[in-house]
């Protein structure tokens, strides 16, 4: 049989709902965001997956948040990276391409941890990490052996050291940027791989895996050169799970930063707080925020949230660590979740208390089962669920999608609206920008 | 003349392209703040931080909440400073 061939492939990033489904906490979350505008940023999974497709063939990439998909365009191939809250979109525009004779394959965390699933609505599941399986997928289409799954062996991961840069010469292509509503105002990087924590909650590492791979400092130099080149003026988004758990790469990472004269904001643990050198140099290299998973105030909470109890035995150091990364001028945007199953009616008040004693922003979300996650088949065994699954669309980290232990599905819902309005208050962010002013004008 | 009289509009664009990283010559009155030089509300905090420090003003911190070019904010801070605070 004669070799196909491929002339133009189209990549779709489904829509999102930004926020919630749950019309009143919607209602709250929006009349909030011009305190908290939400972060646009392109799919670095769908970038990667145009790095390593070969030149010679046309790539188009949708972001339906941004641009309607046009389905009458003949493409040989479809390609749709989703998340679980964008998965149900994603099989919608699958069944609509297939119904005219085009070949879909999906990609991305969700179809990863439920390929059988994906397969019901699509040619071909690429399972997990796409380095090596998008070119082995794209040979065997183009001789006619494409496979239904494509996954790695078992235990193995990819080497980073030789991934490619991502196609963020793409983005030169899309004028998004002046889009008063939505523009891509971060450019993600991922430098690493892994996490050894293996929260209950998080897909991290079942999809990563606990070993913690990196990029050479080299490579990582090369694409933010690029993203200067292609989108100057674009904060840097390190889309690690936790930039800093190699410290000295860490110090060697940043050492290059502070070369390139860029912003950037990453996701780290709360231990950073613990290395003044590091947070001197994160400061001077750019950085602007770093987003913390405290999860829980609640030592119970914590104590359960990992094997290993390891965000417990940070919390007696949460706050002098809190304050030391500001005082070094970085800001702390923390990450707690609601509903967990120590949280009683208490948990708001005492959230955003410690949020504001700390003066600290950040994302406040309901605690979420997503498919894969340890929490999920726990509350299955518990018959904690409210809908049976699959609620995929309604995996917003902003819906109450199970009960509660120590209170009500109404109480949450209530409670979340009423820290959420704590929060982001004028009063409440002038309070923040006035100790946060103070801690700049003493170290510029 | 007091310190928060001397400045100019260059001043007020060259912390800009300090705080942002963006070369000057690339921050113009069009220019948008939060889409185009990333200025968020956090990145705003370090702004206004120098340009009080600088200028010897106090500048309300919800100022930057409603401004949306580098003329709106050169404009405000002008008047700030023309004001005496």
């Amino acid at each position: 049989m004669s070799e196909k061939k491929i002339q133009h492939i189209c990549l779709i990033s489904p829509k999102r709902t930004i926020w919630s489904r749950t019309d009143q906490i919607k209602k709250t979350l929006e009349e909030r965001s011009k305190l908290l505008k939400a972060w646009h940023s392109p799919s670095l999974s769908i970038l990667t997956i145009i790095g390593l497709t070969p030149s010679n063939i046309k790539v188009t990439y949708i972001d339906e948040d941004l641009e309607e998909i046009d389905f009458h365009v003949k493409y040989d191939i479809v390609g749709i990276s989703a998340m679980t809250q964008q998965v149900n979109r994603g099989y919608e525009i699958a069944n609509s391409f297939r119904l005219k004779g085009i070949y879909v394959v999906m990609g991305g965390i969700h179809a990863s941890v439920l390929p059988d699933e994906a397969l019901e609505y699509v040619d071909t599941v690429i399972v997990g990490e796409a380095e090596n399986l998008w070119p082995q997928f794209i040979e065997d289409f183009k001789n006619n052996i494409e496979k239904r799954i494509y996954k790695k062996l078992e235990g193995t991961f990819v080497d980073l050291t030789k991934s490619p840069v991502p196609g963020y010469d793409f983005l030169r292509n899309k004028n998004y940027f002046k889009d008063p509503k939505f523009f891509y105002n971060m450019i993600p990087v991922q430098v690493s791989r892994g996490c050894p924590h293996n929260c209950e909650f998080c897909l991290v590492t079942k999809c990563y895996g606990s070993k913690f791979r990196k990029k050479t400092i080299d490579q990582v130099k090369v694409e933010i050169n690029k993203i200067k080149e292609c989108c100057p003026g674009k904060i840097i988004m390190f889309a690690d799970d936790n930039l800093f758990i190699d410290r000295k790469y860490a110090k060697e990472l940043l050492t290059i930063l502070k070369e390139l004269r860029i912003r950037w904001v990453a996701q780290s643990d709360i231990s950073i707080g613990e290395h003044d050198d590091l947070l001197k140099l994160a400061y001077e290299s750019g950085g602007l925020f770093l987003l913390i998973g405290f999860e829980s105030i609640n030592p119970e909470n914590l104590k359960t949230i990992n094997k290993n109890s390891w965000k417990y035995r940070q919390l007696a150091n949460y706050s002098a660590n809190i304050e030391r990364i500001q005082k070094n001028g970085i800001i702390v945007f923390g990450s707690f979740m609601f509903g967990l199953d120590n949280d009683d009616n208490n948990v708001f008040n005492d959230v955003v208390e410690f949020m504001n004693n700390n003066n600290i922003t950040g994302q406040l979300t309901i605690s979420t089962p997503l498919p894969g996650s340890v929490l999920i088949e726990r509350l299955k065994l518990e018959n904690r669920l409210i809908e049976k699954e699959p609620f995929w669309d309604k995996c917003t980290f902003f819906d109450a999608l199970y009960r509660p232990k120590k209170m009500t599905v109404d109480e949450l819902e209530k409670g979340f609206i009423w820290a959420y309005k704590e929060i982001f208050n004028e009063k409440s962010f002038t309070k923040r920008a006035q100790y946060l002013k103070s801690m700049y004008k003493k170290i510029q | 003349m007091t310190k928060n009289k001397m400045a100019n509009n260059k001043d007020i664009i060259d912390i800009l392209s300090k705080i942002t990283r963006i070369d000057s010559s690339g921050i113009t009155y069009d220019t948008l703040i939060f889409e185009e030089l990333g200025i968020d509300s956090l990145m705003a905090i370090e702004i206004l931080a120098r340009v009080e420090k600088q200028f010897d003003i106090l500048i309300e911190e919800s100022l930057m909440i409603d401004i949306s070019t580098v003329g709106d904010f050169v404009q405000t801070i002008e008047e700030k400073i023309n004001m005496g605070n």
